[in-house]
């Protein structure tokens, strides 16, 4: 007999399928010759039992709301690359004002560069200290790509760095003056604020 | 029709009665009804994660991997004529999905040692898959025993043998539905069950009597 047949007889045999009256013939055979078999077949049913048991299925996949957010905004993605927006045919008059704008733009940096330098050497009898926050971007590492995504749904907005390196459990994450960790020192990943001051 | 109409709420329910059909949902998809097309992942997703995770061992990889899978679904949509079930034509874009990141990793990781792979029956505790231990502790500890050797039988066989057992064993398709997810012949999925529950037998007994 074949070995593939055996092995389908076997396998249908099994999962306990109706087999015809010559197959029933054909399996008496086979078990003759191979007795173990059945064996193998009464151990098959506690076998399947604990693979349902181990890999029994989650509710719903970790973060379902994150989920979908973020399956919708790849989608998006996905659509935009397969069709990027068609770019107009003939150039514009904003695309000829660019030659002239470029100039005059460089011209008008460097005369507020002069008139910066002269107001700073100036002597002034008070002095003015301004304070004032800046948000920085902080890039870890050039690779590194961040996106926001907003979960409407669950009413929370999630910043996702791409290629960052793993963060030590030791580092501290700070953002809105906040500390999340329990540990003394305080490192501010998300955001630092710089103070100016104008003399 | 009706009778492709998927489990429910990631499989872990029963299905609803009056629940649309997968092939309903789809129709409206490709019609541009995004609600429907969320319907339907919300309908598979934790069946999809779960059969992923189960072969990558890896949570952050399956979720990722998920995503993967539901944008292929979206742009493949269209094509989709409804001939196989939904669900069937659903894991094959799984497998693919598998099997490519599987060949990629492989490729990247030539030559490496990975010590990931030695823990790969491991599952860290606080996993979001593992099953909730509101059981005595008795109890607790013989599943944890059982997970433990079911997983390390697992992952001695080959990607092939543990997705043809999942796919059967736990998925409960049946041999035709295999052959088009695998994209093998019926031939070859009888003697792949054969062969993964030969050896799946015999890792467990080995087992049970080291």
């Amino acid at each position: 007999m074949k070995q593939e047949r055996k092995e389908e007889l076997v396998i249908r045999w099994m999962d306990d399928e109706v087999l015809s009256a010559s197959e029933n013939e054909e399996l008496k055979r086979i078990l003759e010759a191979e007795p173990e078999l059945a064996t193998m077949r009464a151990g098959h049913s506690q076998v399947r039992e604990d693979l349902l048991a181990v890999y029994a299925e989650p509710a719903d996949v970790p973060y379902g709301d994150f989920f979908q957010t973020k399956l919708e905004q790849a989608i998006r993605d996905a659509d935009e690359a397969d069709h990027p927006p068609a770019k107009p045919a003939a150039s514009s008059w904003r695309d000829a004002l660019r030659w002239w704008l470029a100039p005059v733009a460089v011209g008008a940096m460097a005369v507020a560069f002069l008139a910066g330098t002269r107001v700073g050497n100036s002597p002034t009898p008070e002095r003015l200290v301004v304070s004032q926050n800046r948000s920085v971007v902080y890039t870890p590492e050039g690779g590194v790509t961040a996106s926001i995504v907003n979960a409407d749904g669950a009413g929370t907005s999630v910043i996702v760095l791409d290629g960052l390196q793993p963060i030590p459990d030791s580092f501290d994450l700070m953002a809105g003056g906040q500390s999340f960790n329990e540990s003394d020192s305080a490192v501010q990943l998300i955001s630092t604020q710089r103070s100016v001051q104008v003399y | 029709m009706a009778e492709d109409s998927g489990a429910t709420a990631g499989g872990g329910g029963e299905e609803e009665q009056d629940a649309e059909s997968d092939l309903e949902l789809v129709a409206r998809s490709q019609g541009g009804d995004s609600r429907a097309f969320e319907d339907l992942v919300v309908r598979h997703r934790g069946r999809v994660y779960a059969m992923i995770q189960n072969m990558v061992k890896n949570e952050a990889d399956a979720w990722d991997l998920s995503q993967v899978v539901f944008v292929k679904v979206w742009k493949a949509l269209p094509k989709f004529e409804a001939r196989a079930k939904f669900s069937t034509w659903l894991y094959r874009i799984v497998h693919n999905v598998v099997y490519d990141w599987m060949r990629k990793r492989k490729l990247e990781s030539a030559g490496e040692f990975d010590d990931q792979l030695m823990k790969e029956s491991q599952i860290a505790a606080g996993a979001r898959t593992m099953p909730s231990q509101d059981s005595r502790p008795d109890e607790a500890l013989r599943n944890d025993e059982l997970r433990v050797r079911i997983e390390d039988a697992m992952a001695k066989l080959s990607p092939e043998h543990q997705e043809i057992v999942l796919l059967r064993e736990v998925q409960g398709m049946d041999y035709k539905e295999i052959a088009d997810v695998m994209e093998i012949s019926m031939g070859t999925v009888m003697s792949r069950l054969f062969y993964a529950r030969k050896k799946l037998q015999g890792l467990l007994s080995d087992e049970a009597g080291a």
